[in-house]
């Protein structure tokens, strides 16, 4: 916890001065290919690039501090509220997306695990090898291709009307599916792979020993201790599903952060990227704190002094 | 009788029938039109991007002085008429009383003072109005520009897409919300109503506008009520949607998925040559690129039909001078006289050009030497679409006449950036334009926009002459006389030959023919705007079905 803000700073300072080492002058991109130096020169000084590198850097993180997370170039206007309006989307496609997965993938894992050798085992690691193997995008224009153009039984693009409502709803479907799919396939590998090794172990043997039902082995004690790694996997896969929805984003033309940051990143709109991935961070850094509790939770030996 | 009566009832059936085809061709007013666009504009202030489609949004919001018709003609709009000081450095401009704002409030000199103020300090291209000295409001409807120099082309610049009238106390009231939310208060024949950020913008029609352009078929209120700019990143949503029936019309179509429109039943395609070249330039600072001989076989050796037919999948035109047809200044009448001074296709020539250089293949490896150095040069190139295989395609002509070359792959976002500020490149495969060829021209080949967008770097031999020639285009008193010269400059620049012209692209439109009316007027508008070729014309188009 005590290391949660020095490394979001260190991320923030990281990305701060990545951004200036990065070839392209944002002044020039919105000036345009036919504008004079002194335009851009005069562009420049409005955005503040014509100031020392390093006090750029300080006005920013002062800003930072205070919540005052600079100007879009783009825009000309604050970048918080920028990302705070985008972000109730991707957080609710990443949530779904991420539910999909765990819903599908850890029950098809236990039952691959439970039933190791069989034709349940087989068809969940040939659907496994499948998830994984696939592109996301190519998942997701598949998915758009069948779904909605042909069936016609879902929308192609958009997010419907306000959030959580039947019709955001139904445009989630496909997006979440194309998201979670792949993800999906990764939990039914790693839960199948993990709960047989727990079910290997002494403990297990002592447990049936003592005429417990299969059903209380498998999901009272095995599962339990197979979850811990799982739990991990799911702390850094989050961020990584941020990175997938970009794609689905574009292909769904889905209202959230991630094509607005990549639109961001081609025209060098430092605020916003560094604003991005100062969220990103703070959110990689909060989920593995919260999946740290979750171990104890999990595992009531596991304790934090 | 009955005879009679059988000719009177058959009469009316002919009238009824007339009447109601009459009726259906008639544009009707109502409905929503979709749009599906690529890209979002960051924001709608005027000043804040040079984007396209932001200018095809804010076109429908915000309104000029004067207006180009049908014909490229500069026509008054907002303005009444104007007076020029015998000297040319007085401008005054009467405006039309009775325009307002879309909350009542009139429109007057002193708005146009500060929105022009803004434009010149805060707008991206507040270089075009460096002419000016000052914006005077000389009373309500008279507004007073005062130049520093003789500028006749004043009133066209001021049709430039941030040269809209604003509401100052608007932009002050919404202050860094001003361009991204409602309200915007412009002038024009509709009024944001709706952004969701990354989904969608929506316009509702103004329904008191009453002051279209006369040249047009409807001076207002617009037809459709509501037009909504659906943002669709993705080529195949966006084609999906067309096809499906979610989006009326997408510009911008690629040519990979011109298949699927064409077999799709009731949507249009059409085709517009861009304001666009796409030409090959060369760094006249480089060796052997110095030597004019070496530079004319290197445009010889380009062949640009094979380059349309394979990279642009013969989606586009051969371009055989600096200048593309549907710029405002193209030599229309003297084109062939202005393309006899380019360097015609000619690889055999080409060789002999580089052998007169004194550049020989001396060791027998198709590479030409002089003084034991190769001909090797980098052929610089940015990623993705066509570029590649363009690149490849003169990598191989120019292999033919003995000229190697290593293609550099550079993004797209830092490539003439770097050709510019860098200038490593030898060759470099770009494309450039703007609607006015009068401010293009200079841009391009002018020396004072060398380290800018000039990367040729050409500032000896001719290009004192192009500059002189260029310069004298922009303030000879009457157009033919600026087009005449600006002929003349493209005359110099196709001898200097540092920019070798490859290509005309096209502009690709599609929409479904059954649901949207007036497109076909709005195309065939002769100077198709500020931007990039996309209509525009707002005024026009309808709905044919709800």
């Amino acid at each position: 916890m005590f290391w949660a803000f020095p490394t979001i700073f260190i991320i923030a300072t990281i990305v701060f001065f990545l951004m200036r080492v990065v070839p392209g002058d944002p002044a020039l991109l919105i000036a345009g290919p036919f504008a004079t130096p002194e335009q851009v020169e005069k562009l420049r000084v409005q955005f503040g690039l014509d100031r020392p590198l390093i006090h750029q850097y300080a006005a920013w993180l002062w800003g930072l501090i205070r919540g005052d997370w600079g100007k879009s170039f783009q825009t000309r206007s604050p970048v918080l509220p920028l990302l705070a309006e985008r972000f109730p989307k991707t957080l609710q496609l990443t949530a779904v997306g991420l539910l999909i997965s765990l819903a599908m993938g850890i029950p098809l894992g236990i039952m691959a695990a439970t039933r190791t050798h069989t034709a349940v085992d087989y068809i969940s690691t040939a659907i496994a090898v499948f998830g994984i193997s696939m592109p996301m995008f190519w998942l997701a224009l598949v998915l758009q291709l069948i779904f909605s153009v042909i069936l016609g039984w879902f929308p192609l693009s958009g997010s419907g009307k306000g959030l959580w409502t039947p019709d955001n709803l139904w445009h989630l479907v496909l997006p979440a599916f194309s998201l979670g799919l792949p993800y999906a396939a990764q939990y039914l590998r790693f839960t199948r792979s993990t709960l047989l090794e727990v079910l290997g172990q002494d403990y297990i043997k002592v447990a049936r020993s003592k005429g417990l039902s299969e059903r209380r082995v498998v999901y009272l004690h095995a599962l339990r201790n197979a979850l811990i790694p799982i739990v991990t996997l799911l702390g850094l896969r989050l961020p990584w599903m941020i990175g997938g929805a970009v794609v689905i984003e574009t292909i769904y033309a889905w209202p959230g952060m991630g094509s607005f940051v990549v639109r961001a990143i081609y025209n060098r709109d430092f605020h916003v990227v560094e604003g991005f991935m100062v969220f990103l961070a703070a959110l990689v850094v909060f989920t593995n704190i919260a999946v740290d509790l979750l171990y104890a939770l999990i595992n009531p030996t596991i304790r934090y002094d | 009788m009955k005879q009679r009566s059988m000719k009177v009832l058959g009469l009316l059936a002919i009238w009824l029938l007339a009447a109601g085809i009459m009726a259906l061709a008639q544009p009707r007013s109502g409905g929503r039109l979709v749009w599906g666009l690529y890209e979002e504009p960051p924001t709608l202030d005027p000043v804040g991007s040079t984007l396209a489609v932001q200018h095809m949004i804010n076109d429908h919001i915000f309104e000029h002085l004067c207006v180009f018709d049908n014909e490229g003609r500069l026509q008054p709009h907002l303005a009444e008429s104007w007076t020029v000081s015998p000297d040319g450095l007085i401008w005054d401009v009467k405006l039309k009383k009775g325009i307002t704002f879309h909350n009542g409030k009139p429109v007057t000199a002193a708005d146009w003072v500060y929105s022009l103020n803004r434009t010149r300090e805060i707008g991206p291209r507040s270089g075009f109005y460096e002419p000016v000295d000052e914006y005077i409001a000389l009373d309500d409807y008279t507004l007073r520009i005062k130049l520093k120099r003789p500028f006749p082309r004043i009133l066209e610049i001021l049709t430039l897409p941030d040269a809209y009238v604003v509401d100052k106390e608007t932009v002050e009231t919404m202050g860094d919300r001003f361009g991204v939310e409602p309200p915007l208060n412009g002038t024009g024949p509709y009024e944001l109503k709706e952004w969701v950020r990354g989904e969608y913008i929506l316009l509702e029609r103004v329904d008191t506008y009453n002051h279209g352009p006369k040249w047009r078929t409807n001076q207002g209120p617009a037809y459709v009520q509501e037009v909504q700019f659906r943002i669709l990143h993705e080529d195949s949503t966006r084609m999906f949607e067309l096809i499906q029936g979610d989006v009326d019309i997408t510009p911008f179509v690629p040519f990979s998925l011109y298949h699927l429109a064409e077999k799709a039943p009731n949507i249009e395609l059409v085709e517009r040559v861009r304001n666009m070249t796409y030409h090959l330039a060369m760094n006249a600072k480089h060796e052997p690129l110095n030597d004019p001989m070496v530079r004319w076989a290197i445009a010889m050796a380009i062949d640009r039909e094979p380059i349309v037919k394979v990279a642009l999948k013969g989606h586009g035109q051969p371009a055989y001078i600096l200048c593309s047809p549907s710029q405002l200044g193209f030599p229309h009448d003297s084109y062939e006289e202005v393309k006899a001074y380019y360097p015609p296709t000619d690889p055999e020539r080409a060789r002999m050009y580089l052998k007169a250089a004194g550049w020989e293949d001396v060791d027998g490896d198709g590479v030409l030497e002089k003084d034991g150095k190769e001909l090797r040069l980098s052929l610089w190139a940015q990623t993705g679409a066509e570029w590649p295989l363009m690149a490849q395609i003169i990598q191989d002509q120019l292999a033919k006449v003995g000229i190697a070359t290593e293609i550099i792959s550079i993004e797209t976002g830092t490539f003439y950036g770097a050709l510019a500020k860098q200038g490593k490149h030898d060759l470099a495969l770009g494309m450039s334009g703007y609607p006015f060829a009068l401010d293009f021209e200079p841009f391009q080949h002018h020396t004072r926009s060398i380290g800018g967008s000039n990367y040729s770097f050409y500032d000896y031999e001719l290009a004192p002459t192009i500059d002189r020639l260029l310069d004298i285009a922009q303030v000879l008193p009457t157009e033919d006389e600026r087009y005449g010269a600006l002929a003349e400059a493209l005359k110099f620049i196709g001898m200097a030959s540092v920019y070798v012209p490859i290509a005309w692209p096209v502009y690709p439109l599609a929409w479904k023919k059954d649901r949207v009316g007036g497109v076909d007027q709005v195309i065939k508008h002769a100077f198709q705007t500020q931007v990039d070729s996309i209509p525009l014309d707002c005024l026009e188009y309808y709905i044919k079905k709800k």
